[in-house]
């Protein structure tokens, strides 16, 4: 079973619609979503958890419908969103007593653990915390109800790179247990590329591809050549190119290009500029 | 429900020990000398506004969105509002009862019915502003609520002047006893909020964050 199957998802608002989005979130992945400020990452989101209402299509999340019974389904999805969202008078502790009264599964021992392991002082005021530890106190609370979904709304974004790796390390852990999937949305690839078994570009509402990561390396790379050279190239091998004051750039599939050429790897932040730019 | 309920308990504990220490300083004024009803009466207009500043702590902290990844549904998160602002009511009908009996017994120009009609007035006024207040706020969000809300109360209290104006000295409006004409109200009050409570979960239900 799939964690989350989206079927021609459709959410209009004035000035965007997400546009009929097929997605799968295979269970025990971790799946990235990328997109530029504004693509849907966080409509995609909220429509999972019916915190704004679909125009059309279904959503399923562990095999039942998101608008039967979401308050049930939500008990197994730990959120972390962009700006976390715990009124800033509430300490660590406080948060803690209420999710005790909030989640079924909630364990107090785990979720004091993991303010230890974190760093994070159980009396302090949300509001007095940095970004980067109002970041891991939404994360502490996300894992601390036995959650088999995560879902990160650039949970990532302004974090120092010490805390973001602690975090990478955090969600690693989470699937290891095959049962348990994370979907995480950012416009920074490197934590994606890193984290990520699948990844999805997202752009204007529309989804541009989803594929395996490693995968897509294999089958993608860069050439940098002449003009001429580019020209040469069979038709169907190139996806995209770009004149650069040396040449061209080109995003070549690798298995239909000649042998010979000289094809570098491509990056996931690479391919996404390269996709974004053939689909404007 | 129950975490919800914790929360709001949280907050008022940190943003509503002005309006406990303001309701305990204008009930002492209220002890001292001839009763001046404005200092009775004000804490009760303070209770009515509690829930209101609780929803615009909620949409400033991002707590409106996130409360949406919880697992709880629409009509919980209203009613803790409503709850909330029903608890926060009876505190102050409380308080209100003590310095009242206090008062009637240091002076015994106030009666006990004094007491009973203050308090049924004192709940019909806290009903009717929250009942006004939270709809308006959960259908347009806290600031063009605020707005709608003060045109409302202003609407309401010039209904009720006209209102008392145009009864006044009319031969029914003074066959009509106090303590009946208010347990009415008190009933109307209760349905009001019923009825504010249910339109304020329709309009949540709507409202996309």
């Amino acid at each position: 079973m799939n964690a989350v199957e989206i079927k021609d998802l459709t959410k209009s608002y004035p000035g965007f619609t997400l546009d009929h989005l097929n997605l799968v979130l295979p269970k025990g992945c971790i799946v990235g979503l990328i997109g530029e400020n504004g693509a849907g990452k966080s409509t995609i989101i909220k429509l999972i958890l019916d915190i704004i209402h679909k125009d059309n299509g279904s959503i399923i999340i562990f095999g039942k419908d998101n608008g039967k019974d979401i308050k049930t389904a939500k008990e197994d999805i730990g959120v972390v969103l962009d700006d976390v969202g715990i009124p800033g008078c509430l300490t660590a502790k406080q948060v803690g007593n209420m999710m005790k009264y909030t989640f079924k599964n909630w364990d107090m021992n785990e979720y004091s653990a993991l303010l230890g392991k974190l760093s994070l002082p159980d009396s302090k005021p949300f509001k007095d915390f940095s970004r980067g530890m109002k970041m891991k106190l939404g994360i502490a609370v996300a894992l601390s109800h036995k959650a088999k979904l995560l879902l990160l709304d650039e949970a990532t974004s302004g974090l120092d790179p010490v805390v973001r790796d602690e975090v990478v390390k955090m969600l690693m852990d989470f699937t290891r247990d095959e049962e348990n999937t994370i979907l995480i949305s950012s416009h920074i690839v490197s934590d994606l590329e890193k984290l990520c078994d699948y990844v999805a570009f997202l752009h204007k509402g529309k989804l541009l591809l989803f594929e395996e990561k490693d995968r897509l390396l294999e089958e993608y790379g860069l050439i940098h050549c002449t003009q001429e050279e580019l020209q040469s190239l069979p038709p169907n091998a190139v996806k995209y190119s770009k004149k650069t004051p040396y040449g061209a750039e080109a995003l070549i599939l690798r298995n239909a290009v000649p042998g010979g050429v000289k094809i570098s790897p491509v990056g996931i932040e690479e391919l996404f500029v390269f996709m974004v730019k053939e689909a404007k | 429900m129950k975490g919800l309920l914790l929360k709001e308990w949280y907050m008022m504990k940190k943003y509503c020990r002005a309006y406990l220490f303001v309701t305990v300083v204008f009930l002492a004024i209220s002890c001292v000398g001839d009763i001046n009803w404005f200092f009775v009466f004000y804490p009760c207009i303070l209770c009515g506004i509690i829930p209101i500043n609780l929803l615009s702590f909620d949409e400033n902290s991002g707590w409106i969105l996130y409360s949406g990844t919880l697992p709880y549904t629409k009509s919980q998160i209203v009613s803790s509002k409503y709850l909330t602002g029903l608890f926060s009511m009876f505190a102050i009908l409380a308080l209100t009862s003590i310095t009242l009996t206090i008062k009637i017994n240091l002076n015994d120009s106030l009666r006990f019915n004094d007491l009973l009609l203050t308090l049924l007035a004192m709940f019909i006024l806290t009903l009717v502003s929250s009942s006004i207040g939270l709809p308006l706020m959960f259908r347009f969000g806290t600031g063009k609520g605020r707005i709608a809300y003060y045109v409302m109360i202003s609407i309401f209290c010039t209904g009720s002047v006209v209102a008392s104006s145009l009864f006044k000295g009319k031969p029914a409006a003074n066959e009509l006893a106090p303590n009946l004409l208010l347990c009415g109200l008190s009933v109307v009050g209760i349905g009001l909020y019923a009825l504010s409570w249910y339109l304020s979960v329709v309009f949540y239900k709507k409202r996309e964050v």
